[in-house]
């Protein structure tokens, strides 16, 4: 699915949050937002979600427009902030609640997402006890269980260790291959310049800046 | 088909996990039926035999008309109060918590904003009808206990012991299914609109407006203080110039449709920010 952002402006109790964003996500490809904290990284990711309605501009989804034709993109993963999943349930439980709305996924399949972001999915352990890079393992998988056209990632390598950082390329560059359109806000420059194909720069709520990769034919 | 999935999850996580709330309903219910069990033998009267419609009525007596005068001190009607705010707060947290949490994955999931907010309507509505039936069933089980009468028929001596307005009573017998009925219909209408207030602000001050509300209801004879239709001394059924269920079912009915409906809308409308919290 493609994500065009169009004109995209949010103003929230007067204050702008957001100004005037342009962009697109093609299908395949993993688009980058880089700013510093308090840019609108995340308040540019809950719009494309659709959890924020946009002062004016659009944002587009396979030329479906949020808040007219959608309420949320029709096959989205997100992982926008801190995850937050129930206490008292383990992770595969938590995932297991989730995928029950769609029941899109089989058990294998959430057992195999599960491990697929280095979890146990036969641990009975639960998700209060977890650690911050257990959290954020959870987040990733919730984000991916379903292979969703659309996947939002919020800092999604915080609290994660070398081996999660490794684990989450290696996610990312699949779900790419497998043709989801990719946003993943981030500050770490390193990090992006690894995996994401272009590159926006936010400061303040405006793009002041974008990158392409480089190519290995030198095209960008 | 999802608002149901959404329901049975909201039952899941926020009733049958917490299943210690049903305890304390029971408890509270049959600590009622004890005070008024009491209440015979203390005052020297001669003890009845109390009825299934004695304990209720005892139980959402409420109190009759204030009329200031510094003579006349405005003795809280306790026991109500705590009825009442306790299905408050256990329909208070778990809307605002889910949209924080987890709920906000489940929506996105389903695609759809209404769908979450119908299910969170029609979940607070079956938590009051739960609490209401515990109640029931803690009654139930003291009547049997006591060997009282398991109908709905009310003593003629009740009004006098919950110190009604006697010289305005209806004549008995005084039939109480209808009052029951808008008082369940009311108390489900007041904690969506807490749960609107909850949404839309914060839980801390969805309580706070119901207990605002409980507590001018129990200063204040209106009928635009709900909580005067929760009130078994002030109903219609039981004192001339009383409040009539009819109206409080209607408005009560009026008020769960506004939620549901007009709140919806506006919750398809609205910016879901950080924390759950709306704007």
């Amino acid at each position: 699915m493609t994500v065009e952002v169009r004109g995209l402006t949010k103003k929230i109790h007067g204050t702008t949050v957001l100004a005037d964003i342009d962009m697109t996500a093609q299908p395949g490809t993993i688009v980058g937002i880089r700013g510093i904290n308090g840019s609108g990284k995340t308040m540019l990711l809950r719009s494309i979600a659709g959890f924020i309605k946009p002062t004016t501009g659009t944002v587009v989804i396979d030329g479906k427009e949020l808040w007219r034709d959608l309420d949320f993109p029709e096959s989205i993963g997100i992982l926008i902030e801190n995850p937050a999943f129930l206490g008292a349930y383990s992770a595969f439980d938590n995932l297991r609640l989730l995928a029950s709305i769609k029941g899109a996924i089989d058990q294998d399949a959430l057992k195999d997402c599960t491990a697929s972001v280095g979890l146990d999915p036969a641990s009975r352990k639960k998700y209060r006890k977890f650690s911050l890079g257990m959290k954020q393992r959870l987040g990733i998988a919730a984000a991916i269980m379903e292979q969703p056209d659309i996947i939002l990632l919020d800092e999604p390598n915080n609290a994660l260790d070398l081996d999660g950082i490794a684990l989450l390329k290696d996610l990312l560059l699949k779900e790419k291959e497998r043709g989801a359109s990719i946003l993943l806000a981030c500050h770490d420059n390193e990090f992006l310049q690894e995996v994401a194909d272009e590159v926006f720069f936010l400061d303040a709520g405006r793009i002041v800046g974008h990158t392409e990769k480089m190519t290995s034919d030198g095209l960008s | 088909m999802r608002t149901l999935k959404f329901l049975a999850l909201d039952l899941r996580i926020a009733t049958l996990r917490e299943w210690p709330r049903g305890l304390v309903t029971f408890f509270l219910f049959v600590l009622a039926a004890l005070a008024l069990f009491r209440l015979p033998s203390l005052e020297g009267k001669v003890p009845f035999a109390l009825s299934l419609g004695d304990y209720l009525v005892n139980a959402f007596a409420g109190m009759k008309e204030y009329v200031f005068d510094p003579r006349n001190p405005f003795d809280y009607p306790a026991l109500w109060l705590l009825a009442f705010l306790l299905i408050a707060f256990f329909t208070l947290r778990h809307p605002y918590q889910d949209l924080m949490g987890s709920g906000k994955h489940i929506m996105l999931l389903s695609g759809n904003r209404f769908r979450w907010w119908a299910a969170k309507c029609a979940w607070v509505a079956i938590t009051v009808l739960l609490y209401f039936a515990i109640g029931v069933i803690a009654l139930l089980f003291w009547v049997s206990l006591t060997q009282g009468g398991l109908g709905l028929a009310v003593s003629s001596q009740m009004p006098g012991l919950l110190k009604f307005d006697t010289m305005l009573l209806v004549q008995p017998p005084w039939e109480i299914l209808g009052f029951l009925f808008g008082l369940v219909s009311m108390t489900v209408a007041i904690c969506l609109v807490q749960m609107l207030v909850t949404l839309y602000v914060k839980p801390v001050l969805g309580f706070v407006c119901t207990v605002s509300l409980l507590f001018l209801s129990a200063f204040f004879k209106n009928i635009f203080l709900l909580g005067n239709y929760l009130m078994a001394a002030r109903s219609a059924v039981f004192i001339r110039d009383g409040l009539s269920w009819q109206a409080g079912l209607v408005v009560s009915l009026v008020l769960i449709a506004a939620v549901l409906f007009l709140g919806g809308f506006m919750f398809k409308r609205m910016d879901i920010l950080d924390g759950g919290r709306l704007a």
